[in-house]
């Protein structure tokens, strides 16, 4: 088999194993797989229409990029993002919402329970959008999810804009 | 004066002509969106032995179906987490292959989507297609 050919195989392939890297053992071997007899198959059905590297260079397109070889990876940074976004925000309730003793009980046990169910509404959201991964983008349950996720949100901001508002208030 | 209404029919021309353009391709993406499925749970019903990925796409295209593997293989992976194929790894003239074949769920559900098919593909060209 031509050499370049053989080249371009290789760095494809290794092309998508870094697409897949978040994916199991074994579905990666399907994938690679799926991929490597794919590309045998185009070359044993075109040979003698074109010349190797051209029928691997044609099937590569068609293939698609590799580092988009698998809309997982997308939905996993998509999932990685917005989960970073949330726990930074969750560390920052956390550490800088929990109000100081200095403050009358009152307003302090009213911010106390503002901020632990902005932490539970926010690990909430990210066990959602974790549950998310492994639900098909195109059924109702994920726009359920999505919707609920939204409105989690929503209420998220304005107990993070209450509480922000309370203790400038205090201050 | 005339040249920028003219230019402005020109660019009024074009953009209209690309979003029709848009309009149609996004029409046929949704249709061919569900009926690709039907078909190639169809053509992998109807082959007597089991088929593969490669093969699956030549058909479609002898058939004037259009299809790209980045197309065809994610519908297969649909349809095999569904259980309405099952495939197994297969050495085929030296050369490994992921033989497709279909379940009885798949089976079932195909012959239940068939008579839907029909029925809606029936009650939609007599009003698709009726002239004045």
């Amino acid at each position: 088999m031509d050499k370049e050919a053989i080249l371009l195989i290789e760095k494809y392939l290794e092309g998508v194993k870094k697409s897949i890297k978040h994916l199991s053992k074994e579905e990666r071997k399907d994938y690679i797989n799926t991929i490597k007899s794919h590309l045998y198959d185009a070359l044993e059905d075109q040979k003698g229409i074109l010349s190797e590297i051209e029928i691997i260079k044609n099937t590569i397109k068609d293939l698609g990029p590799s580092e988009k070889i698998h809309y997982m990876r997308e939905r996993f940074i998509e999932f990685s993002v917005f989960t970073f976004i949330q726990i930074v925000f969750l560390i920052g309730v956390l550490f800088s919402f929990i109000p100081p003793l200095t403050i009358s009980s009152y307003i302090s046990e009213f911010l106390k329970i503002l901020s632990i169910f902005l932490a539970i509404f926010l690990v909430i959201n990210i066990l959602l959008s974790s549950l998310q991964l492994a639900i098909n983008r195109r059924s109702s349950i994920y726009k359920k999810i999505h919707y609920l996720q939204i409105i989690l949100m929503a209420i998220n901001i304005v107990l993070f804009a209450s509480i922000a508002i309370l203790i400038k208030v205090i201050k | 004066m005339y040249n920028t209404q003219y230019s402005n029919l020109v660019f009024f021309i074009s953009k209209s002509k690309n979003s029709s353009e848009q309009i149609i391709n996004n029409w046929i993406k949704q249709l061919r969106k569900g009926i690709l499925e039907l078909a190639i749970l169809s053509y992998v019903k109807n082959k007597e032995s089991k088929t593969y990925g490669y093969e699956l796409i030549k058909n479609m295209k002898n058939n004037n179906i259009n299809i790209d593997s980045n197309t065809m293989y994610p519908i297969l992976r649909r349809l095999e987490k569904s259980k309405l194929i099952e495939s197994l790894w297969k050495t085929q003239n030296n050369q490994p292959r992921k033989l497709f074949k279909i379940t009885e769920e798949g089976k079932f559900i195909l012959s239940e989507l068939r008579k839907e098919w029909n029925i809606f593909y029936r009650n939609t060209n007599k009003i698709i297609n009726k002239e004045n």
